[in-house]
C-alpha cells in the first residue's frame, strides 16, 4: 500500500501543477470549455486517487471543486474571478494536504473551512446545484458492466486444506471478460520446493456485470488463506477503452501498471460521464458546442505512444546486448559455485533480462502484416483492372522487421506484385487452356532463415521464358549475341538496368521502373533479391534481408568440444539416438518413432575427426515445409546468444551466421541450419 | 470419469437431498451417517470431495476433518462442511481443522453445486 501511496503522491503533485497551468490559461480565456474540462478531469483524478489511497481529506475536498466545475461544464455556472481565486488557493491547499506530516493538520483544516464557505457561496448562487448533485449520484450507481482489478495471492499453505486456487481463478474469469497476469518469480529453487505449496499468484483485470460482492464471493472460502485485493477501475467495459490495450498486455511477473490503467480509466470515465451529461443537456438546450471539444480532448489525452530518437533505441539495444553477455558470465559462475541462493538470483535476473531484451526488440520491430493489407488491396484492384482472377495469400505476416526495413521493402514488393499480376498470372482463358485452375494465385511468404528474413513472392503464372529474355536483352544491346548463358543466368537478366520484357507497355508495371530498380532499392537496405522461374509453372522472387535481431534465443550444442548455437526458432524436436543407429542408417534417412527423417551428420559434414559419443542428439530443424535432422554430440541447453559478426576471413562461408561469446569467454558459432542444409544438399546431392 | 463425493450427515433427509442433487448433476455419491461410517467408507476408496455435517453422533465433523487431513492419501481432499448462519465460531474451528469451505444450511441445489464448483472441477 505504501508503494501505491507514494505513486499517488507523485501523481497528485503532477496533477496539481497541471491544474495551475490550466488555471493560468483559463484566466486569459474564461469561456474555454476545454480548459474547464481539463480542470474537471484533474479534480476527478485527485478525488478518485485520494479515496483509493487513503487521502480521504483530499478526496472530500476535491469532490466539492469537482461539483463546482461540473456546473460550469453544464453551463449552469460561469467562470468568475472569485472561482479562479478559490481554485488557485485550492491548489495550494491540496499541496499542503499532500505534504502534511501531521504537524500542520489544524492549520489546514482551518484553511479548508474558509475555502469551503467560499465554494458554498458560489454554489448557493445557483439553485440547481442540489438537483445536479442528485442526478450525478444516481449515475454513479451505474448500470451494466463494470471493470475491476483483482489481485489473488494465495499463502503458501493454501492447498493443504484441499483448495485448488486455479479453480478460483477460473471461477473469477467466468464472471465476465478477463485478462490474467501470472507471477512465477517466487517459485523457489528445487531444494526449497515443497510440492503442494503454492508459490504463484495472479492479477486479473475483469469486466463483469456482477457487483463487487460477487467477486468477493468467489474467494469466500479462502479469505484467510489468500491476499485478495479487489479494486473497481471503471464503470463500463475497460477492454473497450481507447488506448488501454498496451496497458493490459500480460507479461508474467510484471504487474499491471495500475496507476496508468486507473488514470486512463478515470479520464475515459469522466469523459463518458461528461458525454452523457452533455447529451442530456443537448436535449434541453439546442446549441451545445461542448461535446465537440470533449471529443477533441479525448483524442489528445489518449495518446498512448511516444516518439524516441533512434539513437536512443540503438544505445538501449547495445546496453541490452552487454547485459545479456554479462548475464551469461553470471550464469556460468552461479553454476560452478553450486550456491542455491546465487543460482536463484542468477535465474531471476535472467528472467528479467530476457524480458527486457524482448521488450527492447519489440520497440524496434513492426510485423510485415503492417504491409499486407495494402498489398491485398493492391492485388485486388490491379487484378480487376486487367480482368484477371487472382487470389492473394500472405504467410508469415507475423514476421517482424525493423521499421526502416519495412519502409524500404514496401515499394520493391509493390512492384514485384504488380509484375506478377500484370505479366505473371495469365488470363482465365489462357489458364484454362494450359490446364490450370482459372483463378491465379500470388503468395507472399515471409520467414526467418538464420540471420535473414526472407520474403518470397510466388505466382503460379506463366513463368519466364529464358530464350525470350535472352532475345530481348540482345535486342536492347544489353548483352552481345554470342554470349553463352544458362537458363538461370538468362532469367537473371531481368535485373539489368533498362530491361523490360513486356511486349506492350501497360499502365500497371511497364512504367519504366524495372526490376533493376527493385534490385537497387533492396540493396539499399543491405538485402539481396533473386528470381527463380519455371516456364508454365510460375515465378518466385525472393528478397533476403539481414535480420536486425542481434540477440537470439538459441540452443547451445557441442560437437567434439566445440560449441555451436542453433536458433531456437528453427528447432522442432530433439531426439536422443544411439550412434549405432546413425552409423547403420541408409542414405542419410533415419526412422524415429515410425517417421522417416532425412538428416545430416555434422561430424561428417564438418569433417571432424575422432570418435563420436555412443549416444548423440538429433535436432529436427524446420526447413521450408519439412523437418530435417542435424546430428550433434550433445546438447548443453538453451542460451541467449548475442550475435557478433564473423571476421573478414570468414566472409566467404555462409553456414555460420555469426558467433557469440559464451559466459566463460569461449566462442560459439551460430549455425544457419537453412544454409547448412542447402549447402550439404547441393554437395551430397540427395 | 465421474467425480466421487462422500456426504456425511446424521440426518437422512439431508443425505437424500444431497444425494439426489449430486447424482442428478452427474457425480458418484457415497453417503455415511456419521464420522465413523465415513472413515470406514473412505478406506482405500478414491474420493474427490467430502461434504460433512459438523454435529453428529459417534464421531463429529471436526474430528472427521482432522482424521482425513491426517490420513495418507486423503490429506489434500477438499472438505466442505454444512453449517448454519449462526455458528460462526464453529466455522473457524472447522476451517482450522483443515476444511476447505462451507455450505450454509438451508441450501437450494444451485447453491450446493456452486459451492462444490469452487473446490472441484
Amino acid at each position: 500500500m505504501d508503494n501505491f501511496q507514494k505513486k499517488f503522491l507523485d501523481e497528485a503533485s503532477d496533477l496539481v501543477s497541471q491544474l495551475e497551468q490550466a488555471l493560468l490559461t483559463l484566466e486569459q480565456d474564461m469561456d474555454n470549455p476545454e480548459l474547464v474540462d481539463s480542470i474537471f478531469r484533474i479534480m476527478h483524478s485527485l478525488k478518485g486517487g485520494g479515496g483509493m489511497f487513503g487521502f480521504d481529506n483530499i478526496s472530500n475536498y476535491t469532490h466539492r471543486l469537482e461539483n463546482m466545475y461540473d456546473l460550469v461544464r453544464q453551463k449552469k455556472l460561469k467562470v468568475t474571478r472569485e472561482m479562479l481565486d478559490i481554485t488557485f488557493e485550492s491548489a495550494d491547499h491540496i499541496t499542503s494536504m499532500l505534504n502534511d506530516d501531521g504537524s500542520k493538520t489544524d492549520a489546514i483544516k482551518k484553511n479548508e473551512e474558509i475555502l469551503n464557505k467560499r465554494i458554498e457561496a458560489i454554489l448557493d448562487g445557483d439553485s440547481m446545484s442540489v438537483v445536479v448533485t442528485a442526478t450525478s449520484d444516481a449515475e454513479d450507481k451505474g448500470h451494466g458492466a463494470s471493470s475491476y482489478y483483482v489481485k489473488v495471492k494465495p499463502y503458501e499453505h493454501i492447498q493443504r486444506n484441499g483448495t485448488n486456487p486455479l479453480l478460483l481463478i477460473d471461477e473469477l474469469v467466468g464472471l465476465g471478460k478477463a485478462k490474467v497476469n501470472i507471477f512465477y518469480s517466487s517459485i523457489p529453487d528445487f531444494e526449497g520446493f515443497v510440492y503442494d505449496d503454492t508459490y504463484i499468484w495472479w492479477e486479473v483485470i475483469l469486466c463483469t456485470e456482477q457487483d463487487e460482492d460477487a467477486i468477493k464471493d468467489v474467494f469466500i472460502f479462502v479469505e484467510d488463506d489468500c491476499e485478495i485485493v479487489v479494486k473497481k477501475l471503471a464503470d463500463g467495459d475497460i477492454f473497450t477503452f481507447q488506448g488501454i490495450e498496451p496497458l493490459l498486455q500480460c507479461s508474467h511477473d510484471f504487474p499491471f501498471d495500475l496507476e496508468k490503467i486507473t488514470k486512463l480509466a478515470d479520464t475515459i470515465s469522466a469523459l463518458e460521464k461528461a458525454k452523457t451529461a452533455a447529451a442530456a443537456q443537448e436535449a434541453a438546450k439546442e446549441e451545445n458546442k461542448g461535446d465537440e471539444h470533449i471529443k477533441k480532448f479525448a483524442k489528445e489525452s489518449s495518446i498512448s505512444g511516444i516518439r524516441v530518437a533512434s539513437e536512443k533505441i540503438d544505445s538501449l539495444m547495445n546496453l541490452v546486448s552487454e547485459l545479456i553477455t554479462t548475464q551469461a558470465g553470471l550464469n556460468l559462475y552461479a553454476d560452478r559455485e553450486k550456491n542455491a541462493e546465487l543460482t536463484r538470483i542468477a535465474e531471476s535476473l535472467e528472467n528479467i533480462s530476457r524480458q527486457l531484451r524482448d521488450t527492447a526488440f519489440s520497440i524496434t520491430l513492426i510485423p510485415i502484416d503492417y504491409l499486407v493489407t495494402r498489398f491485398r488491396r493492391l492485388v485486388r484492384d490491379l487484378s480487376r483492372e486487367v480482368g484477371k482472377e487472382i487470389e492473394f495469400e500472405a504467410k508469415g505476416a507475423e514476421v517482424e522487421l525493423d521499421k526502416s526495413l519495412i519502409e524500404g521493402i514496401s515499394e520493391p514488393l509493390m512492384h514485384i506484385l504488380r509484375n506478377s499480376v500484370d505479366h505473371g498470372i495469365e488470363t482465365a482463358a489462357e489458364r484454362k487452356a494450359a490446364g490450370k485452375p482459372p483463378t491465379g494465385k500470388i503468395t507472399l511468404q515471409a520467414y526467418y532463415s538464420g540471420s535473414q528474413v526472407v520474403i518470397a513472392v510466388t505466382d503460379d503464372g506463366q513463368g519466364m521464358n529464358p530464350d525470350k529474355i535472352k532475345r530481348k536483352a540482345i535486342e536492347k544491346g544489353l548483352i552481345s549475341p554470342d554470349v553463352q548463358l544458362s537458363d538461370k543466368e538468362a532469367v537473371d537478366l531481368i535485373f539489368m538496368p533498362g530491361f523490360s520484357t513486356s511486349e506492350k507497355v501497360t499502365n500497371i508495371s511497364g512504367r519504366g521502373v524495372g526490376m533493376d530498380v527493385v534490385k537497387r532499392k533492396v540493396s539499399d537496405i543491405r538485402g539481396t533479391v533473386s528470381v527463380a522461374s519455371e516456364p508454365g509453372e510460375g515465378t518466385t522472387i525472393t528478397i533476403s534481408l539481414p535480420l536486425t535481431l542481434s540477440i537470439i534465443d538459441g540452443m547451445l550444442v557441442r560437437i567434439a568440444d566445440v560449441d555451436y548455437i542453433i536458433p531456437l526458432s528453427v528447432i522442432d524436436t530433439i531426439f536422443a539416438v544411439e550412434h549405432e543407429k546413425i552409423a547403420s542408417s541408409f542414405q542419410n534417412v533415419i526412422n524415429i518413432e515410425g517417421v522417416q527423417y532425412p538428416f545430416y551428420y555434422l561430424r561428417d559434414e564438418f569433417a571432424i575427426p575422432g570418435d563420436p559419443p555412443e549416444r548423440e542428439e538429433i535436432i529436427m530443424v524446420k526447413y521450408e515445409d519439412r523437418k530435417i535432422g542435424v546430428v550433434v554430440d550433445n546438447i548443453t541447453g538453451e542460451y541467449q546468444a548475442v550475435l557478433k559478426p564473423l571476421g573478414k576471413l570468414y566472409r566467404s562461408q555462409d553456414i555460420f551466421s555469426g558467433a557469440s561469446i559464451l559466459g566463460d569467454g569461449t566462442v560459439a558459432l551460430v549455425l544457419d541450419t537453412h544454409k547448412v542444409i542447402n549447402k550439404f544438399t547441393r554437395y551430397n546431392d540427395i | 470419469m465421474a467425480k466421487t463425493i462422500l456426504i456425511v450427515d446424521d440426518s437422512e433427509s439431508i443425505r437424500e437431498v444431497v444425494n439426489f442433487t449430486l447424482q442428478t448433476a452427474g457425480f458418484e455419491v457415497f453417503a455415511a451417517g456419521n464420522g465413523k461410517e465415513a472413515v470406514e467408507l473412505l478406506d482405500g476408496r478414491t474420493i474427490d470431495l467430502v461434504i460433512t455435517d459438523l454435529h453428529m453422533p459417534e464421531m463429529d465433523g471436526i474430528e472427521l476433518i482432522k482424521y482425513i487431513r491426517a490420513t495418507a492419501g486423503y490429506s489434500r481432499v477438499p472438505i466442505l462442511f454444512l453449517t448454519t448462519e449462526s455458528q460462526l465460531a464453529k466455522k473457524i474451528e472447522a476451517k482450522d481443522a483443515g476444511a476447505t469451505g462451507w455450505i450454509i444450511k438451508p441450501f437450494v441445489p444451485a447453491k450446493l453445486l456452486a459451492a462444490i464448483s469452487k473446490v472441484i472441477r
